[in-house]
């Protein structure tokens, strides 16, 4: 109890910790919510600022979820009528140039296809779906981040991989 | 282990090796793995939280800095005040309430009813307060941004015509020669002595220059003379000069030049010789600046 006391979001040493341990994760989630159309930076330095102004209302235990309320609640007008659309990065873990062409030419269909059902999926489905595959989140930890309870997390993660696997079983 | 619950810890990352084996041969297991493996494609970019904290504190010092480093913010708040007085005296005396906004200066107003209204420089608005509760009207002079909310119709009268709204975000041009409204929110209704009626809706505006009537469209979502600078489409040199007499507070003497030349362009409110070159160079004309006088010549 009278830890929390000491840890007033209003000192700079706390802030900059609740930024070191959740910024990229917030950058992550936001990422996956808007996609390539806003610099997902610019909506974590937002939430992080609504925060300094709010930081004497808001207890440091109160403080990631409020994070990523703010986050969350975000409704981007200019964009929301926009597709999300997540892109392929230039990063490609491995490429064969050993490969025969048609095997190029499937694995290109293959992903092509795969861009267009993963941003087909409801958002909610999306964030859960990426944050557990690429980010390596746990069921948990994705549970706090959304506001929602773990077995609906289970159930967006199975969904979303679901319907990816239906697009792809047609090939 | 039932099947479900080996996928259940597979998914959230808890599947010990041995247990993995038992899915090896799964279908949909390997269908899972290949969704999987394609989804790391579309990894977020990488994110450096130390260096995008130091981003966020320069911004939230600049932030502060901007709002320090405005001491005309302490004169308008004076000016403000001065008017207020005004206000008070104009109050016991009548009850129309007029203010001005002088040449080279700018005023942000709340009207009884919470509706806000900007005047540019040079610009006077009136309004009868008693009057107020029935009918919302104002008599304005040279040119102001209207925020209007909700209710009963709110009125804009001036020499050059009148504007009609429910509540809506507009602008009002009141100038020798030149009457435009531009609407932003919402929808208005302008009318014209002759008694013609045109209604705008949001992202179009009117315009009176002379007798000429016509329409036009607008993307912005505010006139951009609140954001300091003055644009005009197509305008005649003259509306050009006196509105640069009003930013500036200065007298133009354009004398030898042709003054009914249409303009197309923009001019800054902040620095005087920038805005002299933005309105000369593309007209080949040459200026000079002394105190507060500016000539024009060819």
């Amino acid at each position: 109890m009278k830890k929390e006391l000491f840890e007033s979001v209003c000192e700079e040493k706390i802030y900059e910790k609740l930024y070191q341990q959740h910024a990229r994760d917030l950058h992550d989630f936001c990422y996956y919510k808007f996609g390539e159309h806003i610099n997902p930076e610019d909506k974590v330095h937002e939430a992080f600022m609504k925060l300094w102004e709010k930081c004497a209302q808001v207890p440091f235990s109160k403080a990631k979820s409020f994070l990523f309320t703010v986050v969350n609640n975000a409704a981007l007008n200019s964009i929301k009528h926009q597709k999300v659309v997540l892109k392929y990065q230039a990063h490609k873990p491995k490429h064969y140039t050993n490969e025969s062409p048609e095997f190029v030419m499937e694995e290109q269909q293959f992903m092509q296809r795969f861009e267009k059902a993963l941003n087909a999926l409801p958002e909610g489905q999306r964030i859960a779906f990426m944050l557990n595959r690429v980010e390596g989140k746990k069921h948990q930890e994705i549970a706090e981040m959304l506001g929602i309870s773990r077995k609906a997390v289970e159930k967006r993660i199975y969904t979303a991989l679901d319907k990816l696997r239906e697009e792809i079983k047609e090939l | 282990m039932k099947k479900e619950n080996l996928f259940l810890r597979w998914l959230d990352h808890s599947l010990s090796e041995a247990d993995r084996t038992a899915l090896q041969d799964d279908e949909r297991f390997s269908a899972y793995e290949k969704i999987s493996q394609a989804a790391q494609y579309f990894r977020a970019p990488e994110f450096d939280a130390s260096s995008s904290y130091d981003r966020l504190r320069l911004k939230q010092q600049q932030q502060t800095k901007v709002k320090r480093l405005k001491p005309w913010r302490i004169a308008s708040a004076i000016a403000a005040l001065f008017v207020l007085g005004l206000l008070v005296v104009n109050l016991t005396a009548n009850n129309t309430t007029t203010l001005t906004a002088a040449n080279a200066d700018r005023l942000e107003l709340s009207l009884p009813d919470a509706s806000t209204v900007q005047l540019n420089a040079g610009t006077s608005l009136s309004y009868n307060e008693d009057k107020w509760e029935d009918s919302r009207q104002v008599d304005l002079d040279g040119e102001a941004l209207f925020t209007v909310t909700k209710g009963s119709s709110f009125e804009v009268n001036t020499d050059a015509g009148s504007v009609r709204v429910l509540g809506t975000v507009f602008n009002v041009v009141d100038r020798k020669g030149l009457f435009e409204v531009t609407c932003f929110e919402g929808r208005v209704a302008v009318s014209f002595p002759d008694n013609t009626t045109i209604e705008i809706g949001a992202g179009e505006g009117v315009r009176l220059l002379g007798t000429k009537l016509n329409r036009f469209e607008t993307a912005t979502a505010r006139p951009s003379w609140v954001n300091h600078k003055s644009i005009f489409k197509s305008t005649p040199y003259k509306i050009i000069l006196a509105e640069l007499e009003r930013q500036y507070e200065v007298s133009v003497d354009a004398s030898t030049i042709d003054k009914n030349v249409i303009f197309t362009g923009s001019f800054t409110h902040e620095d005087l010789e920038t805005a002299m070159e933005a309105v000369t160079v593309p007209l080949n004309l040459k200026f000079q600046i002394s105190g507060k006088k500016v000539t024009i010549t060819k």
